[in-house]
Parts: C-alpha cells; structure tokens; sequence
C-alpha cells in the first residue's frame, strides 16, 4: 500500500513499521510543479505534466447490443412423486448445502461474529447473513449479507441483477438490520466487453439505478472484474457468465434484536411475506431439473418490496419474531426445509386453494420471507398493508407435510431431505455419511 | 492486585484483541506485546504474571505452524521463557499458541528444547477446519481448568494443522500423567474418535494438554471466543449457562494473583 504523510511524523511511521517487520520505503514527495517527476540514481525517467497525466486520455467509445435470447418456456405438469422433485431440488447445484466450503474460512476469528453461517441444533441450519459486534463489550452490530444471480443473468441480465440487488438486501433485513439505514456495493463480474457484454453490463446497470431510485440506498462502493475471457489452447473463448454480485451492510444498534433462521418451538405459525407471481418460474432450479431455463422470470416489484422490507424490520423489531429465512434458490420448500433442519423440528404446510403447489413450493421470487412467530399473535395487525399469508405451522416431529385444502400432497422426513441437500458437496469433499454422524 | 497478561504477538497474529478482551474482563490487566519488543529489551517477560501466546498465522504458517515464533522463543528469548516457567508463573498458548508451545518442548514436557517430542500436524481432512465441537474437561493439576472438571463444554475450533500426534511413549507418559486436559467428545462425553466431532484425527481425541506442573496450558480449541453469551452460535435458543470459555481466563488471574 501507499501512504502519505505530513514530513513531521516521517520518522515515526518507520519506527512503528519497523517494530512490525513491515518493510516501509519512501518513494517520493508532493510538490507544487504540477509535475510527475521520477529519477532513477539521480537521472530522470519520466517528466510529465499533470494536466496530461489525468486528462490526456481521450474519453473512449464503446457500442454494445442487446439481443433478448431465446429460450422456451415450457409447459410442466405438476408431478407425480414429490418427495423425489423435492429432493431433487434440495440437493441441485445452486441450492444445496455449502458448508464444508464455508468451514475451510475461519468465521469466528475476534471473538465477534454474533449470527454465524450455520446454526441451529446440529450446527447445519444456514444464516441469511452473518452479523458482528466489532468493538468488544458493546452491543452495536454490523450485518453483511450478499446476493448474486447468474442463472436469471442469462434471461435478462436487468431482473437478474435487480434480483441480486433484493436477495442481498433481503438476507441482511431477515437478519435484523434495518433497510431504511442499507448500504450496498456492487462487483460486476463480466466477460471482456465485447458488444453483446457490454450490453448486458448495460442492462445491469439500470437495475442499480433503478433500486437506488425507488429504495433511496446508496452504492457506497464497488469493483469491476470485466476481463473475465479466457482463451483455451485451441483458440476457443471461455467467457464467465455475467454476474453481478452485490453486498449489503448494515448496523443494528442492539444484536439481541437479530434473528437466526432455525425455527424455534414446535406451535409457531409460519407466516409467507412478500409479493410474489408464483407463475414467473423462469431460471428457477425446478425448471432447470426439466431441462428449460424458461422466459418468464421473477420480476421485482420495487414498491411492494420496499413496503414488504419495512414491515419485515418493523415486526422483528417487536422482538415477536422467533425466527426468518428469505426465499431464494429452491423457492419457499428449501427455506422451509433449511428453517427445520435448524431447528431440529418440522411444519406442517397448507397451500392456498387454486394456486400450482409445484409452482407455489418451488417459486424464487427474491424478496420474500419465512418468518416463525409465536401461535397467539395477531398477524393481521402486525403485516397491515403487505402481502402476507399463513401457511402453516412447526411440529415436533422431524416431517414436513404438505396440504392443500383437505387433501394431504406428501409428507418427506427431514433426514431425506437433509441428505439430500448435503449430499453433492459431501461428494466433492470426501465426508463419510454426513446424517448420522450431525444427528449425535 | 491486577495480574498482568503478556498477550504476544508477532507477523500474523489474528487471536490477540479477543484474548486481551477475555484477560481483561476477568480482571487481569492485558498487554500487547510484539515479539520484537521483547527481543529489543524494551519489554521484559519478568514484568508479566501471565503469559499467553493466541491463534492466528504467525509468519504465515511457514515451514509448520509455530515452528518460527518457536526458533525466536528458543534462540533469542531462551532465558526469559525458562525464568518465567521456573517462577511458576502460568502459560497459555491457544491454538497456534498451542502450536507454538509444542515446537518450544514446553509442552508436553514443560522445558525448551531443539528436540521436540508432540506436533500438531495437518488435520486428518486436509483442510482448514472451522466449527464448534464438544470437549471433556479431564481431571488433571491444570490451573486453568479448576472447577471445570468431568464438564462438557463447547468451544470453536479453527485451524488446518491440529491434529495431534506423538509416539506410542509419549502419549503413554502424557496419558499415565494425567496431562491431557481436553478430549474432543461427543454429545455424551465419550472421546469422540471421528470426523466432524473429532474435527483433526488427534490421537486419543486429544485438544489440549498442560506440563507436568499444570501451569503450562495448550489447546487447539478457542476460549476465547466463547466469554460472552451471545457467542455462542445459538444462543438465540438459550440455556447454555455462563459463556463455556471464561473459567480459563478467571482460573488463569486467580491463580496469578495468588502467587
């Protein structure tokens, strides 16, 4: 790193760099010439004049495009064995358990981190964000959180990345922090903009723009990585797929207002927040288990999210809520299923009359939330004015159960599904029989 | 009297602001002290009542975790660390501490020596490993862990390189002693011999050991990190008691302050 310095504290500054063996080098000093000045053993190599230096490049000009793609929307029927699809989108790529990559980071180094990436009974039920108390002995509390979405990013880079705009923000507001007082950082993660690129980064950009707009959160930072092409031996081009990655903060002024999502006590009701269009299925792990990416994808309604994230913080704030997960990949049946891992218990579901249960479990709308809240608490006065529905109830028993109206859809044991979202990484990381051995 | 903490750190150290807070909430009055300043002279390890080594990466974990902080203890520093043992003051190296101890020969042995008889080498898995694991508090002399005998306490562990390993005599001598202090357990108190509850593949479930004085304390698990409620990873979900690690750092002050 480069520093600069009054020449009054000079000396002082190597010292303490000296007393830490870090090797410190003066390189120079300002001047009033308005020059860059640089000699090497008494000779210069470089005299140039500022002016040039920071305003000598002609500002450059880029063209890109935007071809909306052509993918299919396909017309799925609902199926046959659930307990199968369930599973089956519990252990997909983009929906399974990460946590023996998370162990190989040290999470809890300072003593600080107050809502770590796993808890709950088994020490396997997944966080929405990670909160710290960075100053020792005080109760002030930073929450981080983060959202990316690259699979939407291939349908419209635009709702893909104002999605991972709201999953970020979702993750840090199911946590605690208070949205009104977010702020965000973008990291593009981009090919080598060529036309195409350019125009998605373009697309993606409006989703910044629009989000800061209509919620008044500011970027605060951000970095861009656009040269991620790579060239194989044979000459063929890899390109990464576009993705924005976005990282929310936030502070709490009291950690005990923080929640973790593993549900609490058999009893609670399970309480549905947010809008969601349970149709728009596009880029969702259920589509892709059927081979489609699909068209019709998640779009976010940024007025409805606003209201939505207010009254979340709003209601866990009372300090009624037990326990909140957002929905993200694998829909409202993996948040549902992470919360009971967490929590050692199960839930009972009853899905609206009328509403596609696949579409209804497997929807990946962000910005949306499982809350658990005790049995005795009027939900109606609590989410006036936000969409809201109670869909069910925690068990004792380690099952989840699915009704729709009077008749029983399924009911699947926690440790199949666990198994099942547990398993590819398992794989990947040489873990003997992961169930068992978390159940001791 | 406050006791006065030697937290030492070095290149790499990442454990020392939460080990000084743990010092000072039980009433000892810790001190920052980079290894430098004690090579220098400008600090001497006499003026210290305890001395604690914490976690982290010292000169990132180059040639084995601890080796190079353990040369600098054993080469510069021979004297002082032998005076400060023999005075019966106590030690505490925590996790790369623990390492850093092991590769000086004061642990298990209790004196510094270039042939060391234990290590802590790559875990089992061949990774870094972050998680909370149970541990059985064994009946031993060490002062750290007094009241906390036949307990089962939960701590996190976070390192690549502790699984412990010695030879068959060794671990005879260090069994037949009573100098294991901790044992990884599971959620009953039996060691616990495999992956995840034993997080490393230590011989014998074996996370922290004390000198035969009792006054010397390696472990590769964090008490630190455990002196606050709200450390604890669910304690949203209550019931756990007084903070698991805060005895070690209260046992550790009284002690000294009794001296």
């Amino acid at each position: 790193m480069v520093l600069a310095t009054a020449p009054e504290n000079l000396e002082e500054i190597l010292k303490i760099c000296r007393q830490l063996n870090v090797e410190a080098a003066v390189l120079g000093e300002f001047t009033d010439s308005k020059r860059l000045v640089v000699s090497y053993q008494e000779e210069v190599i470089c005299d140039l004049d500022m002016e040039f230096l920071h305003h000598g490049l002609p500002q450059r000009v880029m063209s890109a495009t935007w071809q909306p793609p052509d993918y299919k929307e396909p017309g799925l029927h609902p199926p046959a064995d659930w307990s199968k699809l369930y599973c089956q989108v519990m252990g997909h790529p983009d929906v399974c358990s990460k946590e023996p990559i998370v162990r190989m980071y040290d999470h809890g180094v300072q003593g600080s981190c107050r809502l770590p990436p796993f808890s709950g009974t088994t020490g396997d039920g997944p966080n929405d964000a990670v909160v710290l108390t960075p100053l020792p002995g005080y109760s002030c509390a930073v929450v981080i959180s983060h959202g990316l979405n690259p699979v939407l990013n291939k349908i419209d880079p635009y709702q893909g990345s104002l999605w991972a705009i709201t999953e970020a923000v979702a993750n840090a507001v199911a946590a605690g922090a208070n949205p009104q007082e977010l702020v965000l950082i973008d990291n593009f993660i981009w090919p080598f903009p060529d036309k195409e690129s350019l125009g998605a980064l373009d697309r993606a950009v409006d989703a910044c723009v629009d989000f800061v707009n209509a919620t008044g959160m500011p970027f605060i930072s951000g970095k861009d990585s656009l040269s991620s092409t790579y060239r194989n031996k044979d000459g063929t081009m890899l390109r990464i797929p576009p993705v924005l990655c976005v990282s929310a903060f936030g502070r709490v002024a009291d950690v005990k207002k923080t929640v973790s999502a593993d549900f609490k006590s058999p009893g609670s009701s399970i309480i549905l927040v947010g809008k969601r269009n349970i149709d728009e299925m596009g880029g969702s792990a259920y589509y892709d288990l059927a081979g489609y990416l699909g068209t019709n994808l998640p779009r976010i309604d940024l007025r409805s999210l606003w209201q939505t994230l207010s009254s979340v913080h709003r209601v866990i704030n009372t300090g009624r809520v037990l326990a909140c997960h957002d929905i993200s990949e694998g829909g409202l049946a993996d948040a549902l299923a992470e919360m009971c891992f967490g929590g050692g218990m199960g839930a009972r579901l009853t899905l609206p009359e009328g509403a596609r249960p696949d579409y209804f479990l497997f929807n990946e709308t962000a910005g949306c939330f499982l809350m658990e809240i005790a049995p005795d608490v009027n939900c109606y006065e609590l989410f006036a004015g936000v969409p809201y529905l109670e869909v069910g109830y925690t068990v004792t028993e380690e099952e989840i159960s699915v009704f729709q109206g009077k008749e029983r859809l399924f009911g699947i044991h926690l440790n199949v599904l666990k198994e099942a979202w547990k398993n590819l990484m398992q794989k990947v990381f040489h873990i003997p029989d992961v169930v068992s051995s978390c159940r001791q | 009297m406050k006791p006065k903490v030697c937290i030492l750190r070095t290149d790499g150290t990442n454990c020392d602001q939460e080990t000084f807070y743990a010092f000072e909430k039980v009433g000892g009055e810790s001190n920052l002290v980079h290894i430098n300043s004690l090579r220098s002279r400008e600090e001497k390890l006499a003026d210290y009542h305890i001395l604690a080594i914490p976690g982290g990466f010292s000169y990132g974990d180059d040639v084995h975790s601890g080796k190079i902080l353990a040369v600098e203890l054993t080469s510069f520093l021979k004297e002082q660390m032998q005076e400060f043992v023999d005075a019966g003051k106590p030690a505490l190296g925590i996790c790369n501490g623990f390492q850093v101890l092991v590769r000086t020969g004061l642990l298990p042995g209790g004196q510094t020596t270039d042939r060391i008889s234990a290590a802590l080498i790559h875990n089992d898995s061949g990774r870094f490993e972050c998680r909370w694991v149970n541990l059985l508090v064994e009946k031993t002399r060490c002062v750290f862990v007094q009241g906390l005998e036949g307990k089962l306490i939960s701590l996190q562990v976070a390192h690549g390189e502790g699984r412990f390993y010695t030879s068959p005599d060794t671990l005879k001598s260090i069994e037949d002693g009573g100098h294991v202090v901790v044992r990884y357990a599971d959620s009953k108190g039996e060691s616990a011999r495999d992956y995840p509850l034993n997080p490393n593949g230590s011989l014998n479930a074996i996370a922290g050991i004390c000198d035969p004085t009792g006054r010397i304390f390696g472990l590769m698990p964090h008490p630190e990190r455990f002196v606050e409620d709200a450390q604890n990873p669910n304690w949203r979900r209550g019931g756990q008691g007084e903070p698991h690690g805060l005895a070690v750092f209260r046992n550790a002050v009284r002690y000294a302050r009794e001296m």
